[in-house]
């Protein structure tokens, strides 16, 4: 397995449906995020769900709310909104080897939310985890996993075969932000693989099963 | 042949609502469960979604409902409801139903993309716009959607649960919707809001509650002391405070962590007083003031800092004693429990600095009242890391000069007490030194409460003086 680390000054992720007005960012990614930086990575659209697995982390140093002139598109019209955003973040993918080529040389930038978010590849690195009591966080889980958390429904996927692309797979997820006391840490706790150098457990998705 | 028919149904089958996840669709099935009495998406039949159209387009026709609630705050202009002012003369309780059953009925087309909500079925034909589900956007600024596309991609069935959710939302200045996990939960928060709607036939305004996260607190005290503490184990709550209109968006999404739900559960079973103190000392103080002869509208007009800091993950212990009148405002058991599950601290630390403030206690209970009183005061007043040393230099003098055995304790627990707790928000020197006056006020408070203020005020004077001299 590898692991990529990315890093960004910004990144948004809006709930699927709030678009008026003000748009408060999710707490971590929602894999549909992740679908688009894999893609943008190899250059074509990528499915999660034939992945044989993806985990990943997010990690961000605290939120603020940018004012935000928006263009109609196709008219002359303007409107400011709200958005709210994460600052000085990183992103871990945990991925088959196989995807080491790829973000070595990015085909498309990568990006975390907005196209001004971009990020860069700052580390991958070939790692090994293994199984124990540990942390979740920084990711979203099934909901079945019984763990306290933000409850929401997502999109895993998108179909990109035809314009405008549209939802594939939906589901509802526990948001576990990256947990930052020992509390958080401990109400967090399940078994999962561990990455011992973020002291985070890291859930593989699989959802081609 | 029928028989085949109806085993093949059967396995197809699977119930028209589902809990999707989505805050404002789960409000709608909260509504149509309490209406029809029902615990479970699953139960509900046919008539049960029947009767509970027709009880919401006769509230929906009524101009308190259409022009003053679902356009000013939900959904503006919506064709749906009939909210619209262009529609007030067509509109009626048979055209309302009309067009929320036909929603159901409406035919899938398995080319269109599946809807972005439940994923089950296919989203309707029609874009989905702000005036038919609360925030999607506009099509005049299609900036948001795919592509440009104009409108959401919701199917037929999230888009009739929405159209419930007016009955089980509460009405404060803007509209909350309280999302909980497991769904249960939810019911029980929204219960009081149906219940409203059928005894006033108007929305509910949440007792007239102006802040959504006092309404919660005062309902989770509530809803705690009835369920059992397992009960709350995975449970979150989210609270969506919204409104949509012409006049604007705007939405805060206030997410309540799981040890503050069952901090607040425990706190009602168990201690209620306690909590209670706890809660009164964080009112805004100018707003407590000016309501003070309406006390009642303190708790529901008025910021608490408690709140505030327990939702934004800032310690509250503080709160938990009472400096002005020297009293720990809990039982010892919901400060520890507030410690370990919220703060986080680990339980032998708390053990640790329990015995401290207890050999503490045993050596200045053996103070004439007054130096009694003018040693807590010392602690009390410690901000800075020398003054909160010193105070423990003082209680080993004392304890030398009153012939107790024993040191307070050795170099070890005293690096660790100073030290080792470290500048964390959260676990701190400030930390260890309010459990210690937790523990001081709880097992002293009333011989120093017997201890004159004043002498203690004089004291003062004198003992900066020793100060100097040493
Ligand atoms: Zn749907």
């Amino acid at each position: 397995m590898i692991r990529v680390e990315l890093k960004a000054w910004t990144a948004s992720f809006r709930f699927p449906t709030f678009q008026s007005g003000y748009q408060p960012t999710l707490p971590v990614p929602p894999p549909s995020t992740i679908q688009g930086i894999l893609s943008a990575a190899k250059g074509e659209p990528v499915y999660l769900s034939e992945l044989p697995y993806v985990g990943y982390v997010f990690k961000s140093d605290g939120r603020g709310v940018d004012l935000e002139k928006i263009y109609a598109l196709g008219k002359v019209e303007t409107d400011i909104i709200k958005r709210e955003f994460h600052y000085n973040v990183e992103l871990y993918l945990y991925l088959p080897d196989c995807w080491e080529e790829h973000f070595r040389r990015p085909h498309y930038q990568l990006l975390l939310g907005r196209s001004s978010d971009v990020a860069t590849v700052e580390e991958i690195k070939r790692i090994q985890l293994d199984e124990k009591e540990a942390p979740l966080g920084g990711t979203v889980a099934p909901i079945n996993l019984g763990l306290p958390g933000m409850v929401h429904s997502l999109i895993v996927e998108y179909d990109y075969s035809s314009v405008p692309r549209r939802a594939k797979l939906v589901k509802p997820f526990i948001v576990l932000p990256f947990p930052r006391t020992g509390a958080e840490k401990r109400r967090q706790t399940t078994k999962a693989l561990y990455d011992p150098e973020l002291d985070i457990g890291v859930y593989l998705h699989r959802w081609g099963e | 042949m029928k028989e085949i028919e109806k085993v093949k149904r059967s396995e197809e089958y699977s119930p028209p609502f589902v809990w999707t996840g989505h805050p404002f669709t789960d409000a709608g099935l909260v509504a149509l469960l309490l209406l029809s009495g029902k615990g479970k998406p699953e139960e509900l039949t046919e008539k049960d979604v029947e009767n509970a159209v027709e009880f919401a387009s006769k509230l929906y026709a009524r101009k308190e409902w259409s022009s003053g609630y679902i356009h000013a705050m939900m959904l503006p202009n919506s064709g749906i409801l009939m909210a619209n002012p262009s529609m007030s003369k067509k509109r009626t309780p048979e055209e309302i139903k009309k067009n929320l059953l036909a929603l159901l009925s409406e035919e899938e087309d398995p080319n269109a993309p599946v809807c972005e909500i439940c994923g089950r079925k296919h989203s309707r034909q029609k874009p989905v716009y702000r005036s038919d589900f609360p925030l999607v956007g506009t099509g005049g600024v299609p900036n948001y959607f795919p592509s440009g596309r104009d409108g959401a991609n919701i199917c037929s069935h999230c888009l009739f649960l929405a159209q419930m959710m007016p009955l089980a939302a509460y009405r404060l200045s803007r509209v909350l919707i309280i999302h909980a996990y497991p769904y249960e939960l939810m019911l029980e928060f929204h219960r009081e809001a149906i219940n409203d709607v059928k005894k006033s036939e108007l929305a509910s305004v949440a007792r007239d509650f102006k802040r959504p996260e006092n309404f919660l607190f005062k309902k989770l005290g509530e809803i705690g002391r009835k369920l059992e503490a397992g009960k709350l184990s995975g449970a979150s709550i989210t609270l969506y405070y919204f409104v949509n209109n012409n006049q604007g968006q705007e939405i805060d999404v206030i997410y309540i962590p799981n040890p503050i739900l069952r901090f607040v559960a425990l706190a009602s079973q168990h201690d209620s007083a306690g909590w209670a103190r706890i809660v009164s000392m964080g009112w805004n103080r100018g707003c407590a003031k000016r309501l003070a002869k309406k006390q009642e509208e303190i708790e529901k007009s008025c910021e608490n800092d408690v709140y505030h800091r327990l939702l934004d993950g800032e310690s509250v212990l503080h709160y938990f004693i009472d400096p002005q009148s020297r009293r720990a405002n809990s039982s010892w058991r919901l400060l520890s429990f507030y410690c370990s599950e919220v703060l986080g601290l680990d339980e032998n630390a708390l053990e640790f600095v329990k015995r401290v403030a207890d050999r503490i206690v045993e050596t200045v209970e053996k103070l004439p009242d007054n130096k009694l009183s003018r040693r807590i005061r010392e602690l009390e007043r410690a901000e800075k890391l020398y003054q909160f040393e010193g105070f423990f230099i003082r209680i080993e003098k004392d304890r030398q000069e009153l012939g107790i055995p024993g040191a307070l304790m050795g170099f070890d627990d005293f690096a660790r007490i100073l030290t080792s707790y470290g500048e964390d928000l959260n676990v701190s020197w400030k930390t260890v030194k309010n459990l210690l006056l937790f523990r001081i006020y709880e097992k002293l408070h009333d011989r120093l409460m017997e201890a004159s203020p004043e002498g203690a005020e004089e004291e003062e004077v004198e003992e900066e003086f020793e100060e100097g001299e040493e």
